[in-house]
């Protein structure tokens, strides 16, 4: 049977399986692949961040392996960083693996993904310069006719975004809105045909958590019961009626999934990673700002670590080899000794070659800071002075639940469940992300590299 | 028809649609002003000006100066100032480039200070009702929306979602308030029919775009935020012929391009930033 099955996975990015496990009397498609198939999590990579996490999965491969370790990424050799795009991917997408194999693709709002010469459609998504353009021309032709737009809405735009502070009413109705009209294009595009690997994402669960976090997580200390928990509630129940509506949209022969990237944790606190550097001596400031090719290691907001090396960045301060290394151990004594509240911020900090392998981890930060559950790093590299509580913290953060602070995987996991041929029923499934693409391939019939650092789990 | 003559019809044909739409935002608007980056495709518009109103540019030219273009950007623009006899006005936001903002410290907060709020002041000093921008759709996705009619709002924000509509030749000036209407002129140009155009009309080129030691600029954004791409046309033919042949997308060289910016926007939006 395998390698003549379909395979539709539905991506619905930031989808908590705590809250899913919580309401799944709810939630009866969800519910479905808990009693007929596999059900359980997804071990994000670190950082648990939307374009690694996505990258991880299409590519299954870990981020040393793919080059994607962030939002924004240090320019070699410079002090400034770039925003990602799917430009920068180094491998091979699964739909690219498949489309080379004869199988048709259709692939919608995936963040990271960009226009490809697949056989089928590419929607792009997050992070693309084309989000929301289809290609090819036919199928833009076609969503022209039909729902007389040339760009197909996957997200929020800033406009909207601003809305989760000023007027939360709106915001839901525009995250509805969007969402809806996904669910549209992408059902007739399914309806169309001439697929065998199909797959929308689904960005609205990760706007709202960011913002409202706290509505549904009884352990945050500013939650309060209110309307807008219920409106987080009413979106999984929305998006478990849509997960209903692919299921009865697809025949016998196609595997359905449902994964989410990663999961959320809740957030009240944030660090101020370079006033702690600072004081350690490992950031210097001129004339109140931070001086970069100065300093001997900075953090841009991701609880990311870099160093400034001689030989590698354009003026250096500390030499490759012992003096790198034992910077580097007195940068974590520093970090793991920082308390607030008589409580750790930080878990843990990890070296670049502890955490990811493979040929593109040169482009990683030197260290990374993994936080508790609570904290995560302050989202710009800035300096502040000690705040009334006498902390480099900043207790009201715009977020009450994130992910990527950055965040131990094990804190943040994403949510998969999938039933159809060849799926066994498994509860409390673990998966890496990049175990999904090989074992896409496999159910499919196409040999998966040997590159990838997946395997298959089924 | 030969293919000199084909061409010549196309350009013909664009060029007609173009003047159209300049005399429809002339007649519609009160206070219209045009925006000139001194790049071809600016340059071009502003010949267009003159074509749809007899040789004469009969409104302000505004040139948005961040104190970092390159110095051949500020020779070409006096120079052409001068001898098409344009009303030349310079938005520079003087405070910001005193107060230390370059692309070193931020380049998108650069951008925003240097670029969109000096042309905000300029249009709340003097009340443009109406500005002619020289963008065309094939530079980038994020254009793909545009009409030759897009009202912006006060923050210069565009919702796509709800534009006027454009149907058939009619272009309509819609009811709602907003702050000013941005019209494009040759949204629906080709960045090789731009260069087509310039060499047909011979209209004065910035020498930046042509090649010196295999480099040359396709596109000219702000010194310290662009670099060269990889070429050796060094006129306007070879250029033509490199684009009718090259893959390079034409923003390749532009570090703070507008994807990235709003990018920019919207991860900070999210609170990513």
């Amino acid at each position: 049977m395998e390698g003549t099955l379909k395979t539709l996975v539905l991506g619905f990015d930031g989808a908590s399986p705590n809250l899913i496990d919580e309401w799944i009397d709810q939630l009866p498609a969800f519910g479905a692949f808990m009693r007929r198939g596999i059900y359980g999590r997804t071990v994000p990579p670190i950082p648990a961040q939307t374009p690694v996490a996505w990258t991880t999965f299409m590519t299954g491969r870990n981020p040393g392996n793919h080059g994607i370790f962030s939002f924004a990424m240090r320019r070699g050799g410079a002090y400034e960083r770039d925003i990602i795009g799917p430009e920068m991917l180094r491998s091979k997408t699964l739909w690219r693996l498949l489309s080379e194999s004869g199988k048709g693709v259709a692939v919608i709002n995936v963040p990271m993904s960009d226009k490809e010469d697949v056989k089928g459609l590419v929607i792009p998504g997050f992070l693309s310069a084309r989000e929301g353009i289809p290609y090819p021309d036919s199928v833009r032709e076609k969503i022209r006719r039909k729902f007389k737009t040339e760009r197909v809405r996957g997200d929020l735009d800033v406009e909207a975004l601003s809305w989760a502070s000023t007027d939360p009413d709106l915001f839901f109705e525009r995250v509805n809105e969007i969402t809806d009209e996904m669910a549209d294009v992408s059902l007739y595009l399914l309806g169309e045909g001439g697929w065998d690997f199909f797959m929308p994402v689904f960005m609205g669960l990760d706007r709202i958590q960011h913002f409202f976090w706290r509505h549904v997580d009884p352990t945050h200390p500013k939650h309060e019961e209110s309307e807008y928990g219920r409106s987080v509630r009413d979106f999984y129940i929305k998006v478990d009626e849509i997960t209903g509506q692919f299921m009865k949209s697809v025949d016998d022969d196609t595997v359905v999934m449902a994964i989410s990237d990663h999961g959320f944790c809740p957030i009240h606190k944030e660090v101020i990673v370079n006033n702690y550097l600072e004081e350690g001596g490992f950031v210097t400031m001129i004339s109140g700002k931070i001086a970069v090719e100065d300093s001997m290691a900075i953090s841009y907001g991701y609880g990311d670590i870099w160093l400034n090396v001689r030989g590698r960045e354009l003026k250096g301060r500390i030499s490759p080899g012992e003096e790198y290394d034992r910077i580097r151990d007195e940068i974590i004594e520093c970090l793991k000794g920082i308390t607030i509240d008589g409580k750790r911020p930080i878990k843990d900090v990890r070296k670049r070659e502890e955490v990811w392998w493979g040929p593109y981890v040169g482009n990683a930060p030197d260290l990374t800071i993994i936080f508790n559950v609570g904290y995560q790093a302050a989202r710009r590299p800035e300096i502040a002075p000690k705040n009334e509580l006498g902390r480099y913290t900043n207790d009201d953060p715009r977020w009450s639940g994130g992910h990527d602070g950055t965040h131990d995987p094990e804190d943040v996991m994403g949510f998969i469940g999938a039933l159809g041929p060849a799926i066994p029923l498994r509860d409390g499934v673990r998966v890496h992300l990049w175990d999904l693409s090989p074992t896409i391939l496999k159910l499919m019939g196409v040999p998966f590299p040997v590159e990838m650092d997946g395997k298959p789990f089924l | 028809m030969s293919e000199a003559d084909s061409l010549d019809a196309h350009l013909d044909s664009l060029e007609k649609r173009s003047i159209a739409i300049m005399r429809e935002a002339k007649a519609q608007f009160e206070n219209l002003a045009v925006l000139w980056s001194t790049g071809k495709d600016s340059t071009s518009t502003i010949w267009l000006c003159k074509k749809a109103f007899f040789g004469d540019v009969p409104f302000p030219v505004i040139h948005i100066d961040t104190g970092c273009k390159f110095p051949e950007i500020y020779e070409f623009r006096n120079k052409v100032a001068r001898e098409w006899d344009l009303k030349l006005v310079v938005a520079k936001n003087e405070e910001a480039i005193k107060g230390g903002v370059s692309p070193q410290t931020d380049r998108f907060e650069c951008c925003t200070l240097l670029k969109t709020q000096a042309l905000k002041d300029l249009l709340a000093k003097e009340k443009y009702d109406a500005l002619i921008l020289a963008i065309r759709r094939d530079e980038h996705g994020i254009r793909a929306k545009e009409r030759y009619y897009s009202p912006r709002d006060e923050e210069f924000k565009w919702n796509y979602g709800d534009q006027p509509a454009e149907m058939w030749d009619l272009y309509v000036k819609p009811s709602e308030d907003f702050s000013h209407m941005r019209v494009h002129p040759i949204l629906h140009w080709t960045e090789l029919n731009v260069w087509q155009y310039v060499k047909r009309e011979g209209l004065p080129v910035n020498p930046l775009y042509f090649a010196k030691g295999g480099k040359r600029y396709r596109s000219l954004g702000c010194q310290p935020c662009t670099v060269p791409v990889n070429s050796n046309a060094s006129n306007i033919d070879e250029i033509v012929e490199e684009l009718e042949t090259s893959k390079t997308p034409e923003r390749a060289g532009r570090a703070q391009d507008k994807e990235k910016a709003y990018m920019m926007q919207k991860l900070r939006s999210l609170g990513y930033m």
